[in-house]
């Protein structure tokens, strides 16, 4: 896999956590 | 790994499926624990900064639902996810951004000691408290990151610079080469100068030499002509 593809993932991965984190809070809080 | 249509050595030395998942779960989870621990810490500063909840006491400030459970498991989530991604980044040898979540923690939580302290939600003017723990914060934050991306910077043109230093430190090992050999050649010459007529004249005398025992055993000379004659070509070879 390149490293270009990996820094890809590893984009992702940081958007989709700041995503998901944000649903879990307002999950948990409301 | 029929996707991929190898067979598994190629699938395990290329893709490794499992890993690339662990790695996008472990900075997917270091990311969401990173953003819970933020959005935690501005729900407590909307009430004053200071809550509690549970125990045996009257408590003045509660904190708001679920919150203490999210700060405490936010920061384990954080810690056990960042292992695996560092644990996944040398295994697959990728880029590794866990550098970043260091300068990320603190300048997120900066920022909200920031806002909170200089526009406070309940009216009253600047908390000072919270402006200097933003400032120490933002520097705990903003100093490693500069250093984080000036390591960036580096390791992304890292394969030139090593073998700009590989074709240097070559250079000058053969320059060092040719320096000792030079020297080498310039010691050796005086001396390879002073011994080239030594051996000849070594090789003279030994041969001289040889020639008279030679001599003296044929019969050719006497004892005492031997000696004679010995004498002289050693005291010849002496004097000069």
């Amino acid at each position: 896999m390149s490293r270009r593809a990996l820094l890809a993932v590893n984009l992702l991965a940081i958007v989709a956590g700041v995503v998901l984190g944000a649903w879990l809070f307002h999950t948990v809080t409301t | 790994m029929g996707m991929w249509g190898g067979t598994r050595g190629e699938v395990d030395g290329r893709i490794r499926p499992l890993s690339v998942f662990l790695l996008f779960a472990g900075l997917a989870g270091t990311s969401a624990a990173l953003t819970v621990l933020f959005l935690s810490m501005r729900a407590v500063m909307r009430v004053g900064g200071f809550c509690a909840s549970g125990g045996p006491y009257v408590i003045q400030t509660p904190c708001p639902k679920g919150v203490a459970g999210l700060l405490i498991g936010s920061i384990w989530l954080g810690l056990i996810c960042l292992g695996v991604y560092v644990w996944e980044t040398f295994r697959l040898a990728g880029p590794n951004l866990a550098g970043l979540a260091w300068p990320a923690l603190f300048l997120s939580l900066g920022y909200n000691f920031f806002e909170f302290g200089l526009r406070p939600p309940e009216g009253q003017g600047l908390i000072w408290g919270w402006v200097i723990c933003g400032i120490v914060f933002v520097l705990m934050g903003g100093i490693p990151l500069v250093a984080v991306l000036a390591t960036l910077g580096r390791s992304h043109d890292s394969p030139n610079r090593t073998v700009r230093a590989s074709a240097k430190l070559l250079a000058a090992s053969q320059l060092a080469q040719a320096a000792a050999t030079a020297a080498k050649w310039s010691w050796a010459t005086p001396s390879s100068g002073s011994s080239a007529s030594p051996p000849p004249a070594d090789d003279g005398v030994v041969g001289e030499l040889e020639r008279l025992a030679d001599l003296r055993r044929r019969g050719d000379l006497s004892d005492e002509e031997y000696q004679a004659a010995k004498r002289r070509l050693l005291g010849t070879s002496g004097g000069a």
